[in-house]
């Protein structure tokens, strides 16, 4: 064996690792359709944009952006999807102290999500509405929750280090359930007013509508 | 020979392998430390460039990994080869294939370390991504280590097997924290 040749497949990693990261620096968000996108809705809201209860054997299919919310069942805490392409987030909160953060996919009417401490969230969509159970610090709720149409959705604020974040849910009756995380600590978050900035950890911060391809 | 020409080079070669051994391991240890530092502090983007055909990021590394995984049997089972098990010793295509199938392995897993640092970065919110992005640091690490160790002369004959195993090893434990993961949860699927 030429004595080269382990240095040489090492130059060739090496060489091959930067460039990939070189090109995954050049391209920003939205470069290149990342995942199959069905026919997208004019509008720019987060409505479903084509009738999801198909008679016939084709399964139900998530519109390529929406976002669903509502209550769990029997129970005050409410649960936040926001679903783009095929990726989820989704948002627990009771508007108190719990709260959970999940991130995951979405994939012909299926939801896996995943957060930390094993919570998980797992749904169906059916009749324009997801149902499922949501795990959050060992408890399981059941849910079945519709579609929440801007300006009501799923909003989060977070400082720069992501160690302080805001989680809202707003429901399509105007009504807020938002929980706030400093570090560990949580207490019931302030009122939102969508595009009014508010403070966290010192700076004044404008919350951002979740989507559905963020990484928390 | 007399005996003073042979003592000087033998002490010379028992000393310089454990220092070549050495050093290979401390460049190895450095990159791994070096990657976990990036992917701890490095901004997580949440999104690096996709591949067309798959539902998601996550199925492409999946398979990506698997793949992976398949070539690394390839290289136990070569590497046993060339150590005189099987009965392959003597057979000229082992090496070559050996360091082929390990070369086409480690380009495969570059695609999937690059967007599991550069998207999602080290984590630590479950067991499983935890022991995820530690075995990520590691497994690099170590398949430096052995790249560098290889041109090394007279080497301990533990050396190679050692760190071959624990590259392999390595990432068998990658594969089961991520691929298996994915397979498990939402089918074999692409």
């Amino acid at each position: 064996m030429s004595s080269k040749s382990p240095y040489v497949t090492l130059a060739g990693a090496a060489g091959a690792f930067l460039i990939l990261i070189a090109v995954n620096m050049a391209s920003g968000p939205g470069d290149g359709p990342a995942y199959p996108a069905a026919s997208s809705s004019t509008s720019s809201t987060s409505a479903p944009s084509s009738p999801n209860h198909v008679k016939g054997r084709s399964a139900p299919a998530f519109p390529s952006r929406a976002v669903y919310a509502g209550h769990v069942a029997h129970a005050g805490p409410a649960i936040a999807i926001a679903i783009l392409g095929g990726s989820a987030a989704a948002y627990f909160c009771d508007g108190i102290d719990a709260e959970s953060w999940m991130t995951g996919w979405a994939r012909r009417g299926a939801l896996a999500l995943t957060g930390s401490h094993r919570d998980a969230l797992r749904g169906r969509l059916s009749h324009g509405a997801v149902s499922g159970t949501v795990t959050v610090q060992g408890r399981t709720y059941r849910f079945r929750v519709g579609a929440a149409n801007a300006p009501a959705g799923l909003y989060r604020a977070q400082s720069s280090t992501g160690r302080t974040t805001i989680g809202w849910i707003v429901l399509p009756d105007g009504t807020q359930v938002g929980v706030q995380n400093e570090r560990g600590a949580t207490a019931p978050a302030p009122t939102l007013q969508p595009g009014s900035p508010v403070r966290v950890a010192g700076r004044d911060v404008v919350p951002q509508r979740i989507h559905g391809d963020e990484r928390f | 020979m007399t005996t003073s020409l042979h003592d000087q080079p033998s002490q010379a070669q028992t000393r310089a392998p454990t220092a070549g051994l050495l050093g290979a391991v401390g460049v190895g240890a450095a990159v791994a430390v070096g990657l976990g530092v990036y992917g701890s502090l490095h901004e997580p983007s949440g999104h690096a460039i996709d591949v067309a055909g798959f539902s998601s990021p996550l199925a492409v590394k999946a398979w990506l990994t698997t793949a992976a995984l398949v070539l690394a049997v390839v290289q136990v089972v070569t590497a046993a080869g060339m150590w005189g098990r099987l009965g392959l010793s003597s057979a000229a295509w082992v090496a070559p294939v050996h360091r082929w199938a390990g070369r086409l392995a480690v380009l495969a897993t570059l695609p999937v370390v690059v967007h599991c640092l550069y998207a999602l970065g080290f984590q630590h919110g479950s067991a499983r991504v935890l022991v995820h992005s530690l075995l990520g640091c590691f497994f690099f690490g170590a398949f430096v280590s052995k790249m560098l160790a290889l041109p090394r002369r007279a080497l301990p004959g533990w050396a190679l097997p050692v760190l071959g195993g624990l590259v392999a090893a390595g990432l068998t434990g990658l594969w089961l924290t991520s691929a298996l993961w994915f397979f498990t949860t939402f089918g074999i699927t692409t």
